[in-house]
């Protein structure tokens, strides 16, 4: 896939020169990537290097101090109130924690995007949540409430309210943080299942090398605030560079 | 100090700013009438009892205390305007406002700040869905409905409760008390020709449970830093809805008494 993407090099998600702080803490100092539509991109790093802050940017929760983060063409930070409602709707958002409401069951909140933002009717609605649900395998949690989920189970109905609106980019924050391994691959399989089969866009931050290696068409370093060694999931894990070694270590045991 | 001083400003203006954007939403109030319902259950039904428990005692001491003063004089056949107007003018409204405060406003800001910590407000935000109409306006109109409602609960048991002291305390018959709250509550207006003591009451309710909502969920929205900044929320929430009513109590008693 990722060959014939990168040789159309039509780009969907573009940072340029990103700089963000919060108070005396500098998070992104000169940010630059692109993300070409249809692939699959990691960005792997330390906790607290930023991989989230860059993450929110695409999706207008942040805006850059300075610098430009644009998707679709479209500058996150200028863009009109009504054009990013409607850029967003092409966007789906996977939360670290799945943010589920715990007030609304399953698949309420699966529902929950297409209820408040379309006019469509209930029958449809529910239609198109059970056929989320059971993309994400989990077909039979519709009414049950978050806090009777485990964990992996609310991460999958978190991706189904982030897929239920058929989006043609899907942000990963941390999509296999605090699961155990088994559950971990079982997530990373569905990730790479559905970008293959959906042909969506994928932005993914982690720290799971299992993650990088099963779901991305390329991967990066962030490390003091810029990408560094973008390349193939093959030649990150391989490569010598002391700094990727490092960071690396334990990871691959 | 300075600080001080533009954190304050700060909120305040972040408080006003959320209570306009509330009151422009409105509008929409009856595509929430499922989650205004489920407020008015949380915020109404489940406080009932202390209302009316608070309420009891706040009768029977305003009763005991003044009533124990005016047979000194012989006047204790006054007692029930006395209470009847401490509770339908002040008690009632400030008290019932006071226990939302700590009870609803307490739990609203808890609600939203845990919402805020764990990014449901972050994931309402991406998926465009309007968090002042789906989360505040709700919370803010059953607050501002629930608290007149529980007010005059709380006037009436207040009056009961004085009634009981008045009979067993002063030996003030209740047909010569409940004579004397029905003389005193005998200035009637709009609307509805209820007698101005309890309108204003009512009013100044209405807009007691308006305040503290939209200062509890200003506080639970605005909750950073996991379960500290939570229990900060929650805090500040409670503290500065009671400061805001009693404000905004001098100021409407001003407005509706001072002539």
């Amino acid at each position: 896939m990722s060959a014939s993407v990168q040789t159309k090099r039509d780009v969907i998600i573009r940072y340029e020169d990103v700089h963000k702080a919060f108070g005396p803490k500098v998070v992104l100092a000169g940010f630059n990537l692109e993300v070409y539509r249809g692939e699959a991109f990691a960005i792997m790093g330390p906790s607290g290097t930023g991989k989230s802050v860059a993450l929110r940017h695409v999706i207008g929760l942040l805006k850059p101090d300075r610098g430009v983060v644009s998707v679709d063409g479209r500058n996150m930070a200028t863009i009109a109130r009504e054009e990013l409602r409607e850029l967003r709707s092409r966007m789906g958002y996977v939360f670290q924690e799945a943010a589920l409401l715990n007030w609304l069951t399953a698949g309420e909140n699966v529902a929950l995007p297409l209820r408040e933002t379309t006019h469509m009717p209930d029958s449809e609605i529910r239609e198109k949540v059970n056929a989320k649900l059971a993309l994400v395998q989990v077909p039979d949690v519709y009414n049950k409430m978050p806090n009777e989920l485990s964990g992996g189970m609310r991460k999958r109905v978190g991706l189904a309210r982030a897929l239920v609106t058929d989006p043609e980019i899907i942000l990963y924050d941390e999509p296999t943080a605090g699961l155990d391994p088994e559950i971990s691959s079982s997530i990373n399989h569905l990730m790479r299942d559905l970008a293959q089969q959906l042909h969506v866009t994928s932005l993914i931050v982690t720290h799971h090398i299992g993650c990088v290696r099963t779901t991305a068409d390329r991967v990066g370093l962030l490390d003091g605030g810029k990408l560094n060694f973008v390349s193939s999931p093959q030649e990150f894990i391989g490569s010598a560079e002391p700094r990727l070694v490092r960071f690396l270590g334990d990871k691959l045991d | 100090m300075s600080s001080t001083l533009s954190r304050f400003f700060a909120d305040v203006g972040f408080q006003l700013t959320l209570a306009v954007q509330v009151a422009a939403r409105v509008g929409s109030s009856w595509r929430r009438r499922s989650l205004i319902a489920d407020q008015l259950f949380q915020s109404g039904i489940k406080v009932v009892h202390v209302v009316l428990l608070v309420g009891l005692f706040i009768g029977m001491i305003v009763a005991l205390q003044t009533g124990l003063e005016l047979s000194r004089f012989g006047q204790q056949d006054q007692i029930g305007t006395i209470v009847a107007l401490s509770m339908c003018r002040e008690m009632g409204p400030f008290i019932t406002a006071t226990i939302l405060a700590a009870t609803v406003g307490s739990a609203l800001a808890a609600e939203l700040g845990t919402m805020a910590v764990s990014e449901e407000l972050a994931a309402l935000e991406v998926m465009s869905i309007d968090r002042i109409s789906f989360l505040v306006l709700p919370r803010v109109l059953a607050a501002a409905i629930v608290c007149p409602m529980l007010t005059v609960l709380c006037d009436a048991i207040g009056i009961v409760g004085g009634g009981l002291i008045a009979q067993s305390q002063l030996n003030v018959g209740m047909s010569l008390y409940y004579d004397s709250v029905l003389e005193s509550l005998n200035d009637r207006g709009l609307p509805f020709e209820l007698p101005k003591d309890v309108y204003t009451g009512l009013f100044k309710s209405f807009v007691f449970g308006g305040v503290l909502s939209v200062i509890s969920c200003a506080a639970g929205v605005q909750a950073t830093s996991g379960a500290m900044g939570v229990g900060n929320a929650t805090r500040k929430a409670v503290r500065d809805s009671i400061i805001a009513i009693i404000v905004t109590n001098y100021f409407l008693s001003w407005m509706f008494f001072n002539t």
